[in-house]
């Protein structure tokens, strides 16, 4: 039995939904890891220079 | 700059294969509208097929070569498997009700596609426990070859199997010409989007063995 109209739009626009608001949130979420990801890199860098002059002056 | 002209190139082709999917296909004489659905969720199900393939050959190709590379593809499809596992079942199941009049029907195909996507998350689950870089690649690769083995079985499901899930593409399909160009255009779209999707999450992945490998330092 063929679905109305109604009913197939009302399916398809929550498909499509599905399909790209999943793709969405999944870029979403994996450019909020990258800057997470980037600023801890910087941190730990900073945490080694200062680690490394510390060292450097106690000699 | 590649990843940048996958995204790009993604974003142009997410409009083309819409028209195609919603001007260009005519409607299906049984399904009317409801089958324009199958657009999407047929190259979702196979990047989720792809995705499991991946997983399985970067599992292999780490324990052949013991290369830490294979295994950061294979860890960077399982995420996107859990991905189009998610969407393929979602858009089934919006369109299974209209069609079948039931939300969830336990035919082969479905079941296996369930039974992936939990594969794909199980495979994590165990990464997340195993704090060693190498044990968790080796042991993971269990779920990596599981998810591989799933493949075959869930493709030819319709064929072994009596079941409600429509054939439409593959021996026994019907598919209208115009419908074909139509399903093959968001095909190529669906995957230069899992191109670029891939691309960038190994791109991160190597960031974030770098922050590990750091931190490893430090702690030391």
């Amino acid at each position: 039995m063929m679905p109305s109209i109604d009913v197939a739009l009302k399916s398809i626009v929550a498909a499509y939904s599905v399909i790209f608001g999943g793709i969405f949130i999944f870029v979403w979420l994996m450019f909020g890891r990258q800057k997470r990801l980037e600023k801890k890199l910087e941190q730990i860098r900073e945490d080694m220079r200062d680690a490394g002059k510390n060292q450097s002056n106690q000699v | 700059m590649k990843i940048r002209m996958l995204a790009i190139l993604s974003l142009v082709l997410i409009p083309i294969s819409l028209y195609f999917a919603f001007i260009y296909a005519p409607t299906e004489n049984t399904m009317g509208h409801l089958q324009r659905i199958f657009y999407f969720h047929v190259p979702h199900a196979i990047l989720s097929y792809v995705s499991a393939l991946l997983l399985g050959l970067g599992s292999l190709m780490y324990l052949i070569k013991g290369d830490l590379k294979w295994d950061r593809l294979a860890y960077c499809s399982a995420e996107l498997g859990i991905l189009f596992t998610v969407t393929t079942l979602l858009s089934g199941i919006i369109w299974s009700h209209p069609a079948w009049g039931t939300w969830w029907e336990f035919d082969a195909r479905p079941t296996l596609e369930l039974m992936l996507g939990l594969l794909f998350v199980g495979y994590h689950m165990l990464r997340a426990y195993l704090p060693e870089r190498e044990s968790r690649a080796r042991l993971s690769t269990v779920f990596g070859f599981l998810a591989a083995l799933d493949v075959p079985i869930n493709y030819f499901a319709t064929y072994i199997w009596e079941q409600h899930h429509p054939r439409v593409i593959g021996p026994g399909g019907d598919l209208d010409p115009d419908m074909g160009i139509a399903l093959l255009v968001s095909m190529i779209t669906s995957g230069i989007i899992y191109a670029y999707l891939l691309a960038q999450r190994i791109e991160i992945a190597k960031v974030e063995e770098e922050v590990e490998y750091f931190e490893q330092v430090v702690q030391a």
